[in-house]
């Protein structure tokens, strides 16, 4: 089931995006999160895994910080 | 904290930020895929830099023989293997959804990457061979300087030329003109960005292994 053959290349999708269509009618904004929301979601995931790594980052500048007073 | 690394870590934030939520031109077969060009591509900019700064402390070593030297030398080496196994790994997904397999054999760049990043990894495999610390630097800095000048040839010389699914390839490598304005503009900031993210790692490595050498000496 993992590696079903999936045709990516012969046709092009954006006729089958189907949520794309009928706002017209709505604000602008309910415009714009509807024609992209799901790679807000990517951009999401990405701002989580980036801060969570930022965080450990700064975490372990702490700890070197301490180290270092501590040796000197 | 030095402002370098604020800096970095406030442009890595918009970078994310803006990427995600600019309007980009339709491409086909990409869609918004197209947005991982900055984040797969530039983890090799990152990779290139930090083999670079590796080949310099190799080079400044065998100058003049400092062990310091031979810790930089060795961190940024980790940092650049660690950039370049995250940009076979992302390429390699984006790779299965708009190439339709998550590799191939037929493809000269990503296989030469694989390739080179072997022949960094090799690196650490020699230094493990050694049990005297000036021997292993010397010896080490001497295969860095040798691998690090077949990067440009691997990487870039021999891909641009050949048959690719990558853009730049057959010999016609013009990126300002085939990419979008858009995704330009993010991607620029982003390869700086993860450059300091790069120098970041490598410094808090550094100041650990310089931490340890202290602690193991004053024992």
């Amino acid at each position: 089931m993992l590696f079903q053959n999936t045709d990516t290349l012969s046709q092009v999708y954006d006729s089958k995006w189907e949520a794309s269509e009928g706002f017209e009618q709505d604000s602008s904004i309910i415009q714009w999160f509807s024609s992209n929301e799901l790679v807000f979601v990517v951009g999401a995931v990405s701002l989580i895994i980036w801060i969570g790594i930022l965080y450990y980052l700064i975490r372990i500048e702490k700890k070197l910080s301490l180290l270092e007073k501590d040796q000197n | 904290m030095r402002v370098w690394k604020i800096l970095t870590a406030v442009l890595m934030t918009s970078v994310i930020l803006v990427g995600f939520t600019i309007r980009i031109p339709s491409i086909d077969i990409l869609q918004e895929s197209a947005r991982n060009l900055f984040l797969h591509v530039p983890m090799w900019p990152t990779m290139f830099v930090s083999f670079l700064t590796s080949f310099v402390y190799s080079f400044r070593y065998l100058n003049k023989p400092d062990l310091l030297l031979d810790r930089k030398a060795e961190t940024a080496t980790q940092v650049g293997i660690l950039f370049g196994i995250l940009g076979l790994l992302t390429g390699s997904m984006w790779a299965r959804f708009t190439w339709g397999a998550w590799w191939t054999f037929a493809e000269p760049k990503m296989n030469l990457a694989a390739l080179g990043l072997m022949i960094f990894v090799a690196y650490f495999i020699l230094r493990q061979a050694f049990d005297d610390p000036e021997k292993r630097a010397k010896v080490s800095a001497v295969y860095q300087i040798f691998a690090t000048t077949t990067i440009p040839f691997l990487f870039y010389v021999i891909p641009r030329r050949m048959n690719s699914l990558h853009p730049g390839a057959e010999g016609n490598p013009a990126f300002s003109e085939v990419t979008a304005v858009e995704l330009r503009i993010i991607f620029y900031p982003a390869v700086i960005a993860f450059l300091g993210i790069a120098y970041w790692i490598m410094n808090i490595l550094n100041r650990y292994k310089a931490l340890e050498a202290k602690r193991i000496s004053s024992n």
